[in-house]
């Protein structure tokens, strides 16, 4: 009976073991493409880039929103925390920043109703490099800061697109 | 000893057998077509962990997967169709209405249309999708889902195959926040199937 109990055992904690650790490593696997494609498309770490509008040739991110104009950041907050600086739309619209580890959680999301005076300024650091009102603390290293801006009217397109350039990331 | 020996060679080559295993049955459920948990309304579906750090491995891996940089429900809830409400497989063949009796409760909400490799269809249509400033005043309207062009709102499937719908809520109401299964969404209702392209 131990002769094939002790073998089956052993197969059964294998396959769990396998399929845990296959889905605890995806989600950072899918993130690192995705920065990767991010960085193909002229992003670089701790810099904003700004993406076209989108439309049916976007193939960076799974369903992207025709109606969003989106920029971004890929942050390394390794050598010391960034300024992330948002603009509120205005013409009144919703915005928003959206924070992103390197295993695809979302840590912190600000919108535009956050935005006094038509603009916010955060400092996203690692844990322990800095502290206080306007502090964010990133629970990993590297990740994806996206703001994303509605643009439901194409013939504004200039003045949104204007807008949305103030998004602003970088060293400090 | 033999015996030993034969044993622990069985039981280390079934541990490896099974990790393999477990790791591919791991990639089949994240990339195949199953679906799991969350909340349904109509055809809709959501998952009230995307975004979040608490998400389970199974479904934070799925959503990477199909909703990559999703945001909180605070912010914003997705829901998703890839049935109509009475349970079909959405189709590029057939017609649809998406039929609003209101507007969702949000600040904002756009209905986007993607195919079934969940990026826009690829038709040179630009008919993607319909929004809250599309609908304007409007409570009670709906938009055709049609390879043919359609007065009023209309969202193209072509090439999009066995196609989904995704209805963004941003900033959605505090009583969608607690429970998305409150939304009141629209219907998916099925027309006509065959129609030339």
């Amino acid at each position: 009976m131990t002769r094939w109990l002790i073998p089956a055992a052993a197969g059964l904690v294998g396959l769990i073991l396998g399929f845990q650790l296959m889905l605890g490593v995806l989600p950072g696997f899918i993130m690192t493409q995705a920065m990767e494609r991010f960085e193909v498309l002229g992003g670089v770490a701790n810099e904003e880039g700004h993406a076209p509008p989108i439309d049916e040739t976007a193939r960076s991110v799974v369903r992207p929103s025709p109606d969003i104009l989106y920029s971004g950041c890929l942050f390394d907050v390794s050598n010391g925390p960034m300024t992330v600086t948002a603009p509120a739309p205005s013409d009144g619209g919703y915005a928003s920043v959206s924070f992103f580890d390197n295993r695809t959680n979302n840590f912190a999301v600000v919108n535009d109703r956050d935005m006094e005076g038509g603009m916010v300024t955060y400092t996203l650091a690692a844990r322990g490099q800095a502290s206080g009102e306007g502090v964010i603390e990133a629970p990993t290293n590297t990740g994806l800061i996206l703001y994303r801006r509605i643009w439901a009217d194409p013939t504004a397109f200039e003045a949104t697109d204007a807008d949305r350039r103030r998004f602003d990331c970088s060293p400090v | 000893m033999a015996n030993l020996a034969a044993m622990i060679i069985r039981s280390a080559l079934t541990a490896l057998a099974g990790l393999v295993i477990g790791a591919c049955l791991a990639v089949f459920l994240v990339f195949g077509p199953a679906e799991f948990g969350g909340i349904k309304v109509g055809p809709w579906r959501t998952n009230v962990h995307i975004g979040s750090p608490d998400a389970p491995d199974i479904v934070r891996s799925i959503i990477a997967r199909r909703g990559l940089l999703a945001m909180s429900r605070e912010e914003t809830v997705y829901f998703s169709a890839d049935t109509d409400s009475d349970g079909r497989a959405l189709d590029e063949t057939c017609d649809y209405r998406v039929v609003f009796t209101t507007q969702p409760d949000a600040r904002w909400w756009s209905l986007t249309l993607y195919a079934e490799d969940d990026f826009l269809p690829v038709n040179g249509l630009e008919a993607h999708s319909v929004s809250a400033q599309d609908a304007g005043e409007q409570q009670s309207f709906a938009v055709t889902v049609s390879r043919q062009q359609a007065d009023g709102f209309w969202v193209s499937p072509e090439n999009g195959g066995a196609f989904n719908l995704t209805l963004r809520l941003y900033n959605p109401s505090e009583a969608i926040v607690a429970d998305p299964g409150v939304a009141v969404l629209p219907a998916v209702e099925r027309l006509a199937c065959g129609g030339a392209s």
